[in-house]
């Protein structure tokens, strides 16, 4: 019988453990669709990106970053803050494509089927908003005369441990607390990753109407052990509410102008020229002749 | 009995259905939308048979009495209603003729008729199958079944406010504006109407908008669904259809708008709850319908102020006072233009129209 020299031990171990690999859905090429990366938990997040329009908002007018097209800036510009008085918008959520910005945590569970053990759909659920679900049993897309939801509805599938998640039917709602907005046509890919205890989710956010490009937008969050969503109730006032809906005329803009402070004004008012890194470049060449 | 297989399987997964062109949307409670027919369909279908909200076109009748009885069939026309798990049966101690069983071989009753018909308007994508759906021959046989069962009246009655009676018989050179087979049978002159009794377990009730689209508008309440057909005051693909001949104002348009407003009740945030039905587009909830009352009531007012300013429509209209919203409900060709729209508002708003 022959053995093994002990120095081909590790050159057979690691043989072993390629064969293994290839052979295994998490690591094998052309694999089964399977759950690759649990989510699960109480992610916080980190307010890193963009931080000073997150808490306190952002200043009127200022729309630097976002793709908007004219009628999108239109659509910004005549936004009145008050429109936050109506009785229907008081309890408005943050919608989908805003959500991963706001503030408070999020809670990613997933829903199993009990038999089959099949990951039926991954909830996600956030501090002032509706539970959102990821549909992951292949089911289509509703009709177009189906009802659409702050949330929209969603589907996923995996591309390696990516999350990859398409939502159409969302309600047309605002992309910043100025009113830059998206509207009901728009679509949304996430590419939602885990990297230990951080998660990356990239929101692809294209609009017809409103964008000119697609927003495209990272966001960092941290897992959380040792918090819990709580109860976050809303409820409305119709107390010394004016019947009309709140905004502001063509023309009657003046308060914009210096509205975004240190921003230089024409980087301000958006548009996918001003979402990329050479942009700064243009206006410093601007501020120089 | 394969497309009885397939609508049990919509109902019970609640799915869309298609029936030809017609597709079916399970909204909530008794009530469900009706799509493709012209006009958006709202159909209570129960024990008592069916209540259609608008009739869709005249060419399209045929397709959607066919979907609804397929509907009622489904939905109301089995035997019992099943309650097992299985075959255990908590209300009755006899597996054999268990209702599970029953469901299984019993033949189902006929289908209830079309007992009502509310027209919202007295548009023909509202009105025109008024007269196929509603007096139908007594040996009429759809799905190999008698309709309408023996011993029921052979036609349904149609209910719109009186004005739309009043110009759909209004002569035009000596004939009525609207062959009086489309007529409703019913009027009523009020701000409201309500069924006299409960259908299909509920109460109807209908409210007159005096100048929205027309001046004989209703939208119909469906009290225990909790969902309202609101006829072409709502709309998801287009601005507000405002026939001024016929009585519309952009200010009606509004105020219908805000009664819908009044009327709904989220479920929770803006979201869900009473559920609206438009004239066309999707279905909708408060939200929607917020934004879509927001849109109307900015373009009426930047309009307003255009008038105030002594501009004309020309100028009006150069200043694209829909600009941002052009892309949800605009359109330059077709029945129901922008232009149409801005002029619609402009002379709804200016003290000499």
């Amino acid at each position: 019988m022959r053995f093994l020299h002990p120095a081909q031990i590790p050159l057979l171990l690691l043989v072993l453990i390629s064969a293994v690999a290839a052979c295994s859905p998490v690591f094998g090429q052309g694999a089964p669709v399977l759950e690759l990366t649990d989510f699960s938990g109480v992610w916080a997040e980190r307010v890193h990106e963009d931080s000073y329009e997150r808490s306190g908002g952002p200043p009127l007018g200022d729309y630097q970053g976002i793709p908007l097209n004219d009628a999108g800036r239109r659509k910004a510009d005549s936004h009145d803050h008050s429109e936050w008085s109506l009785p229907e918008f008081q309890c408005r959520p943050h919608s989908a494509p805003y959500q991963w910005r706001a503030l408070g945590s999020v809670r990613f569970w997933n829903e199993v089927d009990p038999i089959g053990r099949d990951l039926r759909a991954i909830h996600v659920e956030y501090l002032r908003s509706l539970d959102r679900v990821i549909y992951m049993d292949g089911r289509p897309h509703p009709p177009e005369y189906a009802p659409y939801s702050w949330s929209g509805f969603s589907t996923g599938k995996w591309e390696g441990n990516t999350l990859v998640v398409d939502t159409d039917h969302i309600k047309g709602s605002y992309l910043r607390r100025n009113g830059a907005s998206f509207s009901d046509k728009a679509t949304m890919r996430e590419y939602i990753d885990r990297h230990g205890e951080y998660l990356v989710i990239t929101m692809i956010l294209t609009d017809p109407v409103w964008l000119e490009e697609p927003l495209i937008q990272t966001t960092n969050y941290a897992l959380d052990t040792h918090t819990a969503l709580t109860y976050y109730p809303c409820t409305v006032s119709e107390e010394n509410i004016s019947s009309a809906v709140p905004h502001f005329l063509p023309g009657t803009t003046e308060h914009l102008k210096d509205a975004a402070g240190w921003i230089p004004p024409e980087a301000a008012r958006g548009g996918a020229e001003t979402t990329y890194p050479d942009y700064r470049q243009k206006l410093k060449q601007a501020a120089k002749q | 009995m394969r497309r009885f297989g397939l609508i049990f399987l919509a109902v019970a997964a609640f799915a869309q259905q298609k029936t030809a062109d017609i597709h079916v949307l399970p909204v909530q409670g008794n009530i469900y939308m009706l799509v493709g027919a012209g006009g958006n369909i709202a159909a209570s279908v129960g024990p008592d048979g069916i209540l259609l909200v608008d009739a869709g076109t005249s060419q399209m009748s045929a397709k959607v009495l066919s979907t609804v009885l397929q509907l009622v069939t489904a939905v109301a026309a089995s035997p019992s209603p099943n309650r097992c798990t299985g075959l255990h049966c908590s209300d009755s101690p006899y597996r054999w003729s268990s209702p599970s069983l029953n469901a299984l071989i019993a033949s189902p009753a006929p289908p209830k008729p079309i007992r009502y018909i509310i027209n919202t308007g007295i548009d023909p994508d509202h009105t025109g199958g008024n007269e196929a759906l509603s007096a139908l021959p007594a040996d009429s046989k759809i799905l190999g079944v008698t309709f309408p069962p023996v011993g029921v009246a052979p036609t349904a009655t149609v209910i719109a406010h009186e004005n739309v009676l009043g110009r759909m018989s209004a002569e035009i050179n000596g004939k009525p504006a609207v062959a009086s087979g489309l007529w409703p049978t019913d009027t009523y002159r009020g701000t409201s109407y309500k069924l006299s009794e409960f259908f299909n377990g509920e109460g109807v009730q209908l409210f007159h908008e005096p100048a929205a689209h027309t001046d004989g508008d209703s939208m119909v309440y469906f009290r225990y669904s909790d969902v309202i057909a609101a006829g072409d005051i709502l709309s998801t693909t287009s601005y507000p259809v405002i026939d001024l001949a016929k009585g519309g104002t952009i200010q009606g348009a509004l105020a219908g708008l805000n009664h819908i407003l009044d009327l709904a009740i989220p479920e929770f945030r803006s979201q869900g709850g009473t559920l609206v039905i438009p004239g066309h587009g999707r279905l909708c909830d408060t939200g929607d319908v917020a934004n879509y009352r927001n849109m109307v009531a900015i373009i009426k007012d930047r309009v307003e102020d255009m008038v105030k300013k002594g501009m004309t429509l020309q100028q009006v209209k150069a200043a694209k006072p829909t600009l941002e919203y052009d892309g949800l409900y605009g359109a330059t060709t077709g029945p129901w233009t922008t232009d149409m729209f801005v002029e619609a508002v402009y002379k709804s708003l200016s003290p000499k129209h």
